[in-house]
């Protein structure tokens, strides 16, 4: 199975999850004080990871980007109130699930078809590749089949590799029950799909 | 990964009540948890990515380009003076009440009031008075009413056609004026030019 991972989540940029979570507070202590360049700096290291965890909800490009920048600018017009009892990619997160969920009310009379649109997406040239593309749909359409709670759990934690902690807080649950959810969806998806389907 | 039931429900109090749990199964729980990053994990996390993937530079520069103003400034003083002001009502709320608090007392200016018309003769047996005396017993000794004699009094009454044409007396009806003759309205005028001089 061919399945290289994706050059957006290397995020040479961003690489956020490396380092520690007080640079962000750092930088939020600034911008509080009105330092632009630091609001700055906030965007560049989380922009990606927004966009991504927006795309996942939304299934479109461009409402993804869109909802990103409205995270920022929410978030820059609430600079004021984070007072630091999560993290700063957490409380990004929280907004930006948010203004996905509000997109995606608004626009339920659509209902996009996330597997096709997605399907087309990938270049299918050669007959490994179809398969491999074939196998990504169908692990693709059993995450979409998760509960709800399972499959926010499974795809911050994996997708955003965020910490259980953080997941927890995003998930309005404990750190347990977090970690509970993500294997119930981990076994969930093995049993969807059969273990052949997804042995490398 | 383990279909063991009794793992299942050892795995729901775990997330909901872990202190309900002994060591062991507590060990157990995780050992199970730890087994989670395996094939189906590695499968999902490398994914395609769907979608493609914006000019992140464009998006800064939209980002940025909508949040020119100035963003809002914490004003701890702000709260801390709302906070003040709150626990000062609430203390003057609960004070102890020594003296009851009340309202100083302002005297209110003494008002000149016409003499009231003189009341009309009432007769003797007027069983109003006796009501206003002692309710409950002139009311138990009134005994049945009497049909005969209301029916004389309204008889009586449609008789007297100067009457119904008077006005519904009210509080403010001033037609008792009418009966006063010259004389005695000049002396009313002047006591009341009297009272209003001093």
């Amino acid at each position: 199975m061919d399945l290289a991972l994706p050059a957006a989540w290397l995020r040479t940029e961003d690489a956020v999850t490396d380092e520690p979570i007080d640079v962000d507070r750092a930088l939020v202590a600034r911008a509080q004080r009105g330092d632009r360049a630091a609001f700055e700096q906030i965007v560049r290291r989380h922009q990606r990871g927004l966009w991504h965890l927006a795309r996942r909800y939304l299934r479109s490009d461009a409402d993804a980007a869109d909802v990103t920048q409205q995270a920022f600018v929410r978030a820059y017009q609430a600079l004021a109130n984070f007072r630091g009892d999560a993290s700063v990619r957490s409380w990004l997160y929280r907004i930006a699930i948010n203004l996905s969920l509000n997109a995606v009310r608004d626009r339920a009379r659509e209902q996009p078809s996330e597997l096709a649109d997605d399907a087309l997406t990938i270049a299918a040239t050669g007959a490994d590749r179809l398969e491999g593309s074939q196998r990504a749909a169908a692990l693709r359409a059993a995450i979409a089949e998760l509960p709800p709670k399972q499959k926010l759990v499974l795809e911050l934690r994996v997708f955003d590799e965020l910490s259980f902690r953080e997941v927890a807080a995003l998930a309005d649950c404990t750190e347990n029950a977090a970690k509970v959810s993500f294997h119930f969806a981990v076994k969930r998806l093995r049993g969807l799909l059969g273990s052949e389907a997804i042995e490398p | 990964m383990n279909d063991d039931p009794t793992l299942d429900a050892l795995l729901a109090t775990y997330a909901e009540t872990p202190e309900a749990l002994t060591a062991a199964q507590r060990a157990r729980v995780e050992a199970a948890l730890a087994e989670d990053d395996g094939a189906t994990v590695a499968a999902v996390r490398a994914l395609p990515t769907a979608g493609a993937a914006p000019d992140w530079r464009a998006l800064e520069e939209r980002i940025f380009a909508a949040t020119t103003r100035a963003p809002a400034r914490r004003r701890p003083w702000l709260y801390a003076g709302v906070a003040l002001a709150a626990a000062a009502v609430v203390a003057l709320a609960l004070r102890p009440h020594a003296g009851r608090w009340s309202w100083p007392v302002v005297p209110l200016p003494s008002v000149a009031v016409a003499p009231p018309p003189a009341p009309s003769p009432v007769a003797d047996d007027d069983p109003g008075l006796a009501i206003d005396d002692d309710p409950a017993s002139d009311l138990d000794g009134l005994g049945p009413i009497d049909d005969a004699l209301i029916d004389e009094v309204i008889a009586f009454d449609d008789e007297d056609d100067g009457d119904d044409e008077l006005p519904a007396l009210g509080a403010t009806w001033t037609g008792w004026i009418d009966e006063f003759s010259d004389d005695e309205l000049d002396r009313a005028l002047a006591w009341i030019d009297a009272q209003e001089a001093g």
